[in-house]
C-alpha cells in the first residue's frame, strides 16, 4: 500500500506538488495520470524517498521508504531508462543491485529470463536500444520480487508486443496482490491496464476513482441523425442542450438520450439514429484536467 | 559489507574506465623509473627519486575516488543506489571504502613495479632498506586517503568533469601559490601535508609527523563528512 498525505514539495520558487493525497491499494492496477509537470514523477520520488517532502508525507507499506528494512525486497521502481553505466552489460548492472541487495545471482538470470533479455546480457547498456533498456529496468525492479512497485513510464520504448508483455505481466502482478502505481502518457493503454486512477494537475489532485467511474463522469454526448435536423437543432439549444454537428449527424451533449428522443417524438420529428457516445479515457482526462487549470 | 562488495563490483564491471586510469599511471612509472636509473648519478638515493614518481598514484586515487560518486549522478544510478540503501552515510562509507581500498591498490602496484624494476635493473643491492618499505607503506596510506578525498569531493560537487578540474586547479595552482605567498599557512594544507605523510621532505622538514597524520587524517575525514551530510540533505531529481 501506498499512501501520500498532504504532500507538498517545492523547489526554489517552484511548487511541484501542492497538497497532494491519495492512496494506492494492493493487488490493483493505479495508474497516475496528469499532463507534463502535473507533478508525477516527483512524487514517484517522493514515495521512494529519494526527495524530502516540503510538508506531509509519502508512505510505503505504512513506512518511510527510507525506515524500511531491506526496501529492494519490499519496493522496485522503473524511473529512467537511461539510469545505465554504459560501459556495464545489462547482466552486471542487475548483479551489482543483487550484491548491494543481498539477493544471489540465480534471481538475476530469472529476471532476464522473465523479461526476456537473455540474448542481450553479456552486451554493454550503451548499446540497448530504448525499449530493452525499459526491461532492463523493468528487471532490475523485479529483483527482489517487492510487494509494491512504482513505474514511471514504463511502457515508454516499448514496441507493441512489449507493451502488451508488460501489460499482461503487471496484470499478474496485481493478482498475486503486489500494490502497482504506474504513470503513463498512453492513456489508451492505462485506460486497458488500470484498475484504479488518480489524476493530478499542477501538482494538485484533479480527481480518482475506477477507470470506469472516471470514464463516465466524461460527457461522451448523443449522437442523432434526422431529416429534419435543423428543426430539431433549433428545439434542442431552446431547451438549454449543446449541439454540435460531425459527419451529417448531430452530438448533443448537456441532454440525456431518452429526453432527445421525447422532444424528438413530441415534434413529430423523424429519428434516423439516436446514440449515446461512449466517453474514452482519454476524454475524460482532458475534461478534468482542463476544468482544474 | 555487501555495499563495499557492491562497490567493488561497480568498479570491476567497468574495466575501461579502469584500466584507463591504470595504463597511464604504470607509464609514469616506467618512464619515472627508466629516467632516474639512467640519469641519476647518486646511487644512494635514485630509490627515493623512484619512489617519488610512484606518487602519481595519489593524483590516480583522487580521480577514481570522484569517479566512484560522480558517475553515479552522470548515469543516474545513484537513485537505485539509493532505493537499495536508502541511508545515504552508508552509501557515502561503502563508497569512501572501496576508495580507500583502490587507492591503496594503486600505490601497491607503483610501487612494486617501480621496486621490482629497479631490482632487476640495477641487480645486487639497490638500497631497497627497511625505511624504503616504511615510507613506501606510507605511501600506499596516503593513495588510499587521496581516494576518500576524491570521493568527499565528488560528493560535494557531484560534476564529473568539475570536480576534477577544480581539484587539480587546487593541487597545482592555489596550494603551490599560498605555499609560495605564505609558507607559514601553506604548509599546513591538504597536499603538503599528505606529502609530508608520504614521506616527502619536500620543503618542510619542520612539520612533525605526528602533525602531519593527524592533519591528513581531519582533511579527509573533514571532506568526506561534508560529502556526507551534503548527500542526505540534496534531492535526487
Amino acid at each position: 500500500m501506498i499512501d501520500v498525505t498532504s504532500l507538498t514539495k517545492r523547489f526554489g520558487e517552484t511548487l511541484a506538488v501542492d497538497d497532494l493525497s491519495f492512496r494506492v491499494e494492493p493487488a490493483r492496477v493505479t495508474g497516475f495520470l496528469g499532463p507534463n509537470g502535473a507533478g508525477k514523477t516527483t512524487t514517484m520520488r517522493a514515495v521512494l524517498g529519494l526527495v524530502r517532502p516540503t510538508s506531509g508525507s509519502a508512505t510505503v507499506l505504512g513506512r518511510r521508504f527510507r525506515d524500511l528494512d531491506q526496501p529492494a525486497h519490499r519496493v522496485g521502481a522503473v524511473l529512467e531508462a537511461t539510469s545505465f553505466h554504459p560501459g556495464r552489460s545489462g547482466r552486471n548492472h542487475l548483479r551489482v543491485i543483487a550484491t548491494e541487495a543481498g539477493i544471489p545471482f540465480a534471481r538475476v538470470e530469472e529476471v532476464l529470463a522473465l523479461v526476456e533479455l537473455q540474448d542481450a546480457a553479456r552486451r554493454r547498456t550503451g548499446g540497448y536500444s530504448l525499449g530493452m533498456r525499459q526491461r532492463l529496468a523493468l528487471a532490475a525492479a523485479l529483483l527482489g520480487d517487492p510487494e509494491v512497485l512504482v513505474l514511471d513510464e514504463p511502457a515508454n520504448g516499448l514496441d507493441p508486443a512489449g507493451v502488451r508483455w508488460l501489460r499482461d505481466l503487471l496484470r499478474t502482478l496485481a493478482e498475486r496482490g503486489r500494490t502497482i502505481l504506474v504513470s503513463s502518457h498512453i492513456l489508451s493503454e492505462v485506460e486497458v491496464i488500470a484498475d484504479e486512477i488518480v489524476i493530478i494537475h499542477h501538482g494538485r489532485f484533479v480527481a480518482s476513482g475506477t477507470t470506469q467511474e472516471l470514464v463516465a463522469r466524461a460527457s461522451g454526448g448523443v449522437r442523432v441523425r434526422s431529416p429534419a435536423a435543423a428543426r430539431l437543432r433549433d428545439l434542442l439549444v431552446a431547451r438549454g442542450a449543446e449541439v454540435t454537428e460531425a459527419d451529417g449527424s448531430l452530438v448533443i451533449t448537456g441532454m440525456a438520450q431518452e429526453a432527445i428522443g421525447d422532444l424528438a417524438a413530441e415534434n413529430g420529428i423523424a429519428l434516423h439514429e439516436l446514440a449515446a457516445e461512449r466517453a474514452s479515457l482519454e476524454q475524460a482526462f482532458f475534461e478534468l484536467t482542463e476544468g482544474a487549470a | 559489507m555487501r555495499l563495499l562488495r557492491g562497490e567493488l563490483l561497480k568498479l570491476q564491471t567497468t574495466p575501461r574506465t579502469v584500466v584507463g586510469l591504470i595504463l597511464p599511471l604504470l607509464a609514469i612509472v616506467v618512464l619515472g623509473v627508466v629516467g632516474n636509473i639512467t640519469g641519476s648519478h647518486e646511487a644512494s638515493t635514485v630509490v627515493g627519486d623512484i619512489l617519488d614518481v610512484t606518487g602519481f598514484a595519489n593524483v590516480i586515487a583522487l580521480v577514481l575516488g570522484i569517479l566512484i560518486v560522480t558517475w553515479e549522478f552522470r548515469h543516474n544510478t545513484i537513485a537505485g543506489t539509493f532505493m537499495v540503501e536508502p541511508r545515504r552515510e552508508r552509501v557515502i562509507a561503502a563508497k569512501t571504502a572501496a576508495a580507500v581500498l583502490t587507492g591503496g591498490a594503486l600505490g601497491v602496484v607503483s610501487i612494486g613495479l617501480a621496486l621490482v624494476m629497479t631490482y632487476i635493473w640495477i641487480g645486487g643491492d639497490p638500497g631497497v632498506s627497511f625505511d624504503v618499505w616504511g615510507r613506501a607503506a606510507r605511501m600506499v596510506v596516503v593513495a588510499g586517503l587521496f581516494g576518500a578525498i576524491g570521493v568527499g569531493l565528488g560528493a560535494i560537487i557531484r560534476g564529473q568533469a568539475l570536480a576534477i578540474v577544480l581539484s587539480f586547479i587546487w593541487l597545482l595552482i592555489v596550494e603551490p601559490l599560498i605555499v609560495g605567498l605564505y609558507d607559514t599557512v601553506g604548509r599546513y594544507l591538504p597536499g603538503q601535508v599528505l606529502d609530508r605523510l608520504s614521506g616527502h621532505m619536500g620543503d618542510h622538514p619542520e612539520v612533525g609527523i605526528g602533525a602531519a597524520v593527524a592533519l591528513s587524517l581531519a582533511y579527509t575525514i573533514g571532506i568526506v563528512l561534508v560529502g556526507t551530510v551534503l548527500t542526505d540533505r540534496r534531492d535526487v531529481t
